[in-house]
């Protein structure tokens, strides 16, 4: 992944947030506050409005930081530690690896586990995004992890909500796809775009 | 003084919760900022801004941080992350609720306590509200016309009908559509609701007395002969004396001088009674489960907390242990995995603390292994919440005697009501005792406290 792809990656991730922001708040209206496509567009686009440094690290630090100051919602310290992980595991280069891509990716993924001390089944944001990283780490492409993401965003359906809003209703949440995890699976969709 | 910091999704929230905290300082006040809102009518929270509001009212006592609901967790724990290393060990993000935890927070702040007692305060503040609310829902009554079963039975438990055989009967009709009023004939008080065990204690009902149960509901009548049976069961409980064996046949060991005189009394301290069944669903029993957890941990807060300020850090850190075993990550998966299983969250969490507390008991280093008592000590103070009887004893006047004593009940050991204690178990360098002599050369004690391995102690 070069710097340019990276910069693809969030710009195209901020499109396909905006294209769906309705669906989103739709999704979360449902199960939670209502509140998850307005504050990722909101956050986004403050990302894409300052995408100049010049190294990875550097640009997901930024992206980071700005998610964590704009977003306003639970996916803000969430989807900014993703980043700040992500930058720091990266570090100052201006390309990735295939397997630096992984352990940047894996980083990150840690980093919202232990934000979020979510587990796998609890309809999160990890439930989609944990097979797409579990992909890349064994080589698969990033269109696979796309379709592994899109897969674990499905299985959110028939989850009990453990974490977050969704937890206070119980059994009601079964029967709704996660807000966080269909956000999660634009991300990885994102990538696959960016980088073909 | 120790600062305080607000963090909610609404500025106009925030800033109006700070204003009624503010009510109850007079004169000096710590300084509380405000971390809340992306803006002053955006609603959301911002980890930078949280981190800005703690390095502004940060100093040498450090921060307490209070806020309302979901992201706000989330910003706050990573506000910690951006932190610099030495501020952040000075800041305690608090679970309390925060209108509630704001104004405890801010008076406890204003009297010069330090951060984990103002912790300690915001934590118990619910406290005031549920003893006000809860009896309420217990005392609704049962429907007038609805006709009553009714029976007798006579208490013959050592103890009378204390919390656990309460709870017992409790649990036993539980599954029942029943509901069970009791009245102690012999001293005319009552009814009171079985279901309350606050209210059951109130009939005083003691060994000998005359309980009269009157149940209402479809299956009054299964119920009612449950409970008689229960009753000459003596519900479930063991034997009537605690055994005390002795730990040594040399005779008693003192862990303190002196000489105290008193009435003996007993303490029963053995482990509640783990139900077979228990009523709720996964989610019901692992919501339970989390708040009884979170009661233990405010009561092992606040008597850290104090032990800390009157006997030192080091009698204090032997609650550490403690603490840590109530978020240790393997013991709530094995307690998750067992109620996923279909366990009831007492009997999940007992199984999972009795294996962990047989681990350690079969480790080589002594030291390790006296652990299993700490473990014991943590499981059964969560256990006694699950199961509705929140202390184990309460002494009365003169010398207590037990088998054994938890760091808990040593430290929370009131010197104007127990002179002396008799343990048959434990030792003089056991944590029971590190505590009970720190407790009594603290308070200045009339007598000093005696422990002993007694083989031939007995209650008069």
């Amino acid at each position: 992944m070069t710097l340019d792809e990276l910069k693809s990656w969030l710009s195209e991730f901020a499109r396909l947030v905006a294209e769906h922001r309705d669906e989103l708040t739709e999704l979360d209206a449902a199960i939670g506050d209502a509140d998850h496509g307005t504050n990722m567009d909101r956050g986004m686009t403050a990302v894409v409005e300052n995408l100049d440094g010049d190294t990875i690290g550097a640009v997901c630090k930024q992206a980071g930081m700005t998610l964590v100051r704009t977003v306003g919602g639970a996916s803000g310290p969430l989807y900014g530690t993703f980043w700040l992980r992500f930058g720091v595991a990266a570090g100052e280069v201006t390309s990735l690896s295939a397997a630096g891509l992984a352990a940047a990716m894996r980083a990150g993924l840690d980093g919202v586990v232990a934000r979020g001390k979510a587990e796998h089944d609890d309809k999160t944001m990890f439930d989609a995004l944990a097979p797409a990283v579990e992909v890349i780490e064994a080589g698969g492409t990033l269109q696979a992890a796309a379709d592994a993401a899109d897969k674990g965003r499905d299985a959110t359906i028939e989850m009990l909500a453990r974490k977050g809003r969704a937890s206070y209703l119980g059994e009601r949440s079964v029967g709704h796809q996660d807000p966080g995890a269909t956000s999660a699976a634009l991300l990885i969709r994102a990538a696959a775009s960016a980088m073909t | 003084m120790v600062g305080i910091v607000v963090v909610s999704h609404s500025r106009a929230l925030a800033r109006s919760a700070v204003e009624l905290a503010s009510q109850m300082l007079h004169g000096t006040r710590p300084e509380i900022a405000v971390a809340a809102g992306l803006d002053d009518t955006t609603l959301g929270t911002d980890a930078v801004q949280v981190k800005e509001a703690i390095e502004q009212v940060d100093g040498p006592d450090g921060v307490v941080v209070l806020l309302d609901l979901g992201s706000a967790v989330l910003s706050a724990e990573l506000a910690l992350d951006l932190l610099d290393d030495t501020v952040r060990e000075r800041v305690i993000v608090s679970p309390a609720p925060l209108v509630e935890g704001l104004v405890a927070a801010a008076v406890t702040a204003a009297a010069g306590a330090s951060a984990q007692e103002v912790a300690a305060e915001a934590a118990t503040s619910l406290a005031g509200k549920q003893a006000h609310l809860a009896p309420a829902a217990d005392l609704a009554p049962s429907p007038v016309d609805e006709p009553a079963v009714r029976g007798v039975f006579v208490v013959a438990n050592p103890h009378g009908l204390h919390a656990r055989p309460a709870a017992r009967l409790v649990a036993q009709v539980r599954t029942l559509d029943a509901r069970v009023q009791l009245t102690n004939r012999s001293t005319g008080t009552g009814p009171v609701p079985a279901s309350s065990l606050s209210r059951v204690a109130t009939l005083g009902a003691l060994p000998g007395h005359e309980i009269e149960v009157a149940v209402t509901g479809s299956q009054a009548t299964e119920a009612l002969e449950q409970i008689l049976a229960l009753a000459a069961r003596r519900f479930d409980e063991a034997g009537d004396a605690v055994p005390l064996q002795p730990v040594s046949t040399a005779g008693p060991l003192a862990a303190a001088p002196g000489i105290a005189i008193g009435p003996a009394r007993r303490a029963d301290t053995r482990p509640p009674t783990v139900p077979d069944r228990e009523p709720g669903n996964t989610v019901a029993h692992w919501r339970r489960l989390r708040e009884a957890i979170a009661a233990a941990r405010r009561d092992l807060a606040r008597t850290r907390a104090r032990v800390s300020r009157e006997s030192g850090e080091g009698d204090a850190a032997i609650f550490d242990a403690h603490l840590m075993l109530l978020d240790d990550a393997a013991l709530l998966a094995d307690v998750r995995s067992r109620i996923d299983g279909g366990a009831g969250p007492a009997r999940a969490w007992h199984e999972a603390v009795a294996h962990i507390e047989q681990e350690f008991a079969a480790l080589d280093d002594p030291y390790l292994r006296a652990r299993a008592a700490d473990v014991r000590a943590v499981g059964d103070h969560v256990l006694r919440y699950l199961l509705g009887a929140a202390k184990s004893f309460s002494p009365e006047p003169g010398v207590l005697v037990a088998t054994d004593l938890t760091p808990v009940e040593a430290a929370e050991l009131d010197p104007g009501v127990t002179a002396a204690v008799v343990l048959a178990f434990g030792s003089p360098t056991s944590h029971a005792a590190i505590l009970a002599r720190a407790r009594a050369s603290r308070c200045s004690w009339p007598q000093e406290l005696i422990f002993s391995a007694s083989p031939t102690a007995r209650p008069s």
